[in-house]
């Protein structure tokens, strides 16, 4: 029965390509909506992750950078920096904005951060200098070619001209592009003092644990909140996790629906035009539970090749948005691949009831007209 | 021809025929809730914006948006703001972006502290509950209040301090970020605005004319703009589009190749069903045009069929969507409609041209065949 | 008058080289006006290819084929097509009708093809129908037809442009024998040989001899007529 599933498929190729690839892009749908969730994760906690603070300092209430507001008051950095164990404690300012460029506009997040400052500004520079003076500004390299510019050319930031200084990777992403400008010429734009911070990295003198440092940090300065650098970033992840999920589950609903309608049409007129065959084979003695098998198989078949071809195709969608649009990385999960196989299993089942029912009421007798 | 050979053809088997449409509707319905969810998506950010009833509004210069800028503003010249526009009633709010968070949960919130006395700035929609009198209160939107199991009389924690709900609005929600409400000096010591606030609001006299009361307000501050309400709407606009719109045409993309892979399926296997019939014709003498009328006649039937299935689809997924998850605001515009029937008029020619190659190819010696 | 088709020396060879197969081989005929010529022969015999040339479906690989005197040999297949609407018609075993049109709309697909359009067309296809003893199945679908209506639709279609020559390909072939009688005397009396039409019809069916002017018999590729001869 598997066989005459195949032959009934492959008899076809034409139709079989074209159903195949309709599967394939329904599931490459689902696949990249996640990917660029994933991928938003990555670049969202990039700032986190690559500065080398094991320690953070903010708000008390806020344990999130991304789409936050935090305010830390000059005295309690004061406060902090007495505590024993840190070797320095490095506060930057952290605000929206729009870097533009003749017609050209991206949304961002600016950090203040100050010129002698050791942390705090960009990880990874490829050109220039990254510690910006009042009216200097240092961006990364692929916004910088979004935006048509380069090093020493002008983009303006709150209305204001900023000479580019520096260039540096590793952040641009969507809605979350990082650009470093000067600190005290930011803390003016934001009214705050100039020793004012958003959010400050505290490094621990050598041989510090870490943990305990924290937790004594925690209890010293009640009014601001201590986490440690991978739960911060374990923190924007969940943020951004959570604001996605409603998101994928309607996206996937639709295209699973969409997935379910190009198997059902497939395979219904498929055994449509297969009618007096089976019919015959009702003739000599099949069952209908045999004959749902064959149409099962068919059905299962088509969605097992189009999810070899989604997977395949996502991953080089993938790949090929983000050479042409860095800032969109889009990362795809070969766990959350698998993870959609019982599902389309089960879509598939669905779909190949109206074909197998159109079967149990053949009668045997079409086998006999001319 | 006189004779409907497309309408018959299309309309002979019934349950192809809703299988078809229903998959070709689906696959429309698909793009076209996409489309709504982005101009959704952007209502729903520019709401608060759109609701506002003042003239004016007073930002920082080079910060002109609400939800995609953070304006700061002093606070003490405001009466200067009202003379000089010839206000019959001003205010100021304080605006930033902050998490919400309710154990686990964490939902990105644009806070908005407003003046209940001035009856400027308030939400313009209160669901349940009543208005803000104490400092400590707040009002939440609806659907924010019920993902996080919050309720009128509860009290929630927002950047350390705890604030008692006393009101649910409508019309805030968004699954970026909806809206939530407190007093403006209570989001002042929140977000450490000391004597500052984010933006004034301005409403003129009938007398008074809005270009001489921009002009007398810029020349007197130069850091400060004034702008109608639409246009920090249409900055804001910009702005998330300039973030959401790759992501959003890329998912548009692939929704539209689906399409193209549907209704080519539906042309192709109606083709392959009746492969003998236009063998036939062809044998008595039918021009290849003729028959490829004939094609792309039922293509555009099925297409139109689809179209009117996948508007219907469209807007009753849309009001289903946002009945059941308020945070997404669909908003399928008659735009898109006429955009997607154009769409679907090139889709459907592209999808036609696989079944009219195989035309062409047709053995009309098959007629020979018992 | 000239002859309405002739073939001369007519042959068709399928594949190349070693693999080539010679389907049918010099073969020649003529057809008069009003004639109804048989070609029978063993299974496998090049009856179909013989009959898909003289219907213009086919080119000879050899030989020259001519329609009212014109030589068709190098007419583009748009001519082609052309002439076969409007000289020739064709009756096949399978029927062949289109399953979702009614029988008055099969017989009336052809005249449009042929430009005829519009409530002339519908009438004549339904008149077409009534001399066919069909009056009362106009409105129905092929599936709801029995063998016999379906090739008097059929039979219809291909007299509905007025062809000069009707092809047939075991037009009785699906058919049981009260049926095929029906069949044959249509053929003798109604296809209107009087007015100058002929056929070419290729059967098994001996009976068929008896309203035949000339029967040709092809083995192998090779065409002869009744008594052995090879035909001229």
């Amino acid at each position: 029965m598997l066989k005459l599933a195949w032959r009934n498929l492959t008899n076809e190729p034409t139709r079989m390509a074209i159903s195949v690839t309709g599967i394939a892009l329904a599931l490459v749908l689902i696949l990249v909506i996640a990917g660029i969730f994933a991928g938003s994760e990555e670049f969202a906690v990039a700032y986190i992750k690559n500065e080398p603070a094991p320690i953070w300092l903010m708000q008390s209430g806020v344990a999130n950078m991304h789409m936050s507001s935090s305010y830390i008051a000059p005295e309690l950095i004061i406060e902090a920096e007495q505590i024993e164990g840190i070797k320095d404690i490095t506060g930057v300012l952290y605000t929206g904005g729009n870097l533009e460029s003749g017609e050209d506009s991206i949304l961002g997040y600016i950090i203040g951060v100050n010129p002698q400052a050791e942390i705090g500004g960009p990880w990874k520079l490829v050109e220039g200098r990254q510690n910006p003076q009042r009216g200097e500004i240092v961006i990364d390299a692929e916004l910088a070619k979004r935006l048509g510019v380069e090093l020493g050319d002008e983009v303006n930031l709150f209305n204001t001209a900023h000479k580019i200084i520096g260039l540096s990777r590793g952040n641009f992403g969507i809605g979350s592009s990082l650009a470093f400008i000067n600190k005290q010429a930011l803390s003016e734009w934001m009214a705050v003092p100039p020793d004012a911070s958003s959010f400050a990295l505290v490094r621990p003198d050598v041989g510090i644990d870490v943990d305990a440092l924290a937790a004594r940090m925690q209890s010293e300065l009640p009014d601001l909140n201590v986490m440690q650098q991978a739960e911060f970033a374990a923190s924007d992840i969940d943020l951004i996790r959570q604001m996605g999920v409603d998101i994928i589950r309607a996206m996937n609903l639709i295209a699973y629906i969409v997935g379910l309608l190009v198997i059902g049409l497939t395979i219904y007129t498929a055994t449509l035009e297969r009618s007096r065959e089976y019919g015959m084979l009702k003739a000599l003695g099949a069952n209908n539970s045999r004959l749902a098998v064959v149409v099962l198989s068919q059905a299962l078949i088509s969605a097992a090749l189009g999810t070899l071809l989604g997977a395949g195709l996502a991953y080089g969608v993938a790949d090929l948005i983000t050479r042409i649009s860095p800032d969109m990385l889009i990362l795809i999960d070969p766990e959350y691949v698998l993870n959609q196989i019982p599902i389309l299993t089960l879509v598939t089942g669905i779909a190949a009831l109206l074909p197998a029912s159109r079967i149990a009421n053949l009668d045997p007798m079409i086998a006999f007209k001319a | 021809m006189s004779v409907p050979l497309a309408r018959r053809n299309v309309f002979f088997q019934k349950g192809k025929l809703i299988l078809s449409v229903l998959s070709i509707g689906a696959s429309l319905a698909m793009i076209l809730l996409l489309m709504g969810f982005r101009e959704g998506l952007y209502s729903a950010l520019t709401a608060y914006v759109d609701n506002l009833d003042v003239d004016l509004i007073a930002t920082q210069s080079g910060n002109e948006g609400v939800v995609s800028a953070n304006s700061v503003l002093p606070g003490r010249i405001h009466n200067d703001l009202e003379e000089l526009a010839d206000a019959r009633e001003a205010g100021h709010i304080a605006v930033a972006g902050v998490i919400f968070t309710v154990d686990e949960d964490k939902s990105p919130i644009v806070l908005v502290g407003y003046e209940p006395d001035s009856g400027l700035g308030d939400p313009w929609n209160l669901g349940d509950g009543r208005y803000l009198e104490q400092d400590d209160e707040i009002l939440l939107d609806t659907w924010l209040a019920q993902r996080s199991g919050v309720a009128i009389g509860d009290t929630v924690e927002l950047l350390s301090r705890e604030f008692n709900v006393v009101g649910l609005t409508k019309g805030t929600a968004s699954w970026m970020a909806p809206y939530a409400f407190v007093t403006l000096p209570a989001a002042q010591e929140a977000l450490g605005l000391v004597d500052s606030v984010s933006y004034h609001l301005l409403r003129l006299n009938n007398r008074a004319n809005l270009d001489t009361a921009k002009d007398a307000i810029e020349t007197r501050f130069p850091n400060v703009r004034a702008i109608e309400p639409d246009q920090i709407a249409d900055t804001d606009r910009r702005a998330i589009a300039a973030v959401m719109d790759r992501p959003i045409n890329v998912l548009l993309f692939v929704a539209v190749i689906i399409g193209v892979a549907v209704m080519a399926l539906t042309s192709y296997t109606s083709i392959m069903d009746r492969l003998r019939e236009y063998g036939l014709l062809k044998a008595v003498g039918a021009k290849p045009l003729r028959l490829n009328v004939v094609v792309i006649q039922e293509s555009l039937l099925n297409s139109s069929l689809g179209l009117i299935t996948g508007v219907a689809l469209a807007y009753s997924s849309a009001a289903l969507i946002m009945a059941q998850w308020p945070q997404f605001n669909v908003t399928i515009l008659p735009d898109s409609v006429w955009k997607i029937a154009v769409l679907g008029l090139i889709m459907t020619l592209l999808a036609a041209i696989l079944p009219i190659r195989r035309l062409d190819r047709i053995n009309v010696l098959d007629v020979f065949k018992a | 008058m000239s002859a309405i088709l002739e073939m001369e020396s007519v042959s068709k060879t399928y594949g190349k080289g070693h693999a080539a197969v010679q389907a049918v081989d010099q073969a020649s005929m003529k057809i008069e006006p009003g004639e109804i010529v048989l070609i029978m022969g063993p299974s496998g015999s090049g009856k179909t290819t013989l009959l898909s040339m003289a219907g213009l479906l086919l080119k000879p690989t050899q030989g020259r084929l001519l329609i009212n005197g014109e030589v068709i040999n190098g007419k583009s297949q748009r001519q082609m097509a052309d002439l076969r609407l409007r000289t020739l018609g064709f009756i096949f075993q399978a029927y062949n009708l289109l399953s979702a049109l009614n029988a008055r709309e099969n017989v009336e697909i052809v005249l449009n093809m042929a430009g005829n359009g519009g409530k002339a067309a519908s009438t004549y296809a339904a008149e077409l129908l009534d001399k066919l003893g069909l009056g009362s199945r106009k409105h129905h679908l092929p599936a709801d037809l029995s063998g016999g209506e379906k090739q008097r639709v059929a039979i219809a279609r291909a007299l509905a442009n007025d062809p000069q020559l009707i092809l047939a390909d075991e037009p009785t072939g699906n058919l049981d024998s009260k049926t095929s009688e029906e069949v044959m005397e249509l053929f003798c009396h109604g296809m209107g040989r009087e007015q100058g039409r002929s056929m070419i019809i290729v059967t098994h069916n001996p009976a068929f001899e008896r309203i035949a002017d000339r029967v040709l018999w092809l083995e192998d590729g090779h065409l002869t007529n009744g008594n052995g001869r090879t035909n001229h």
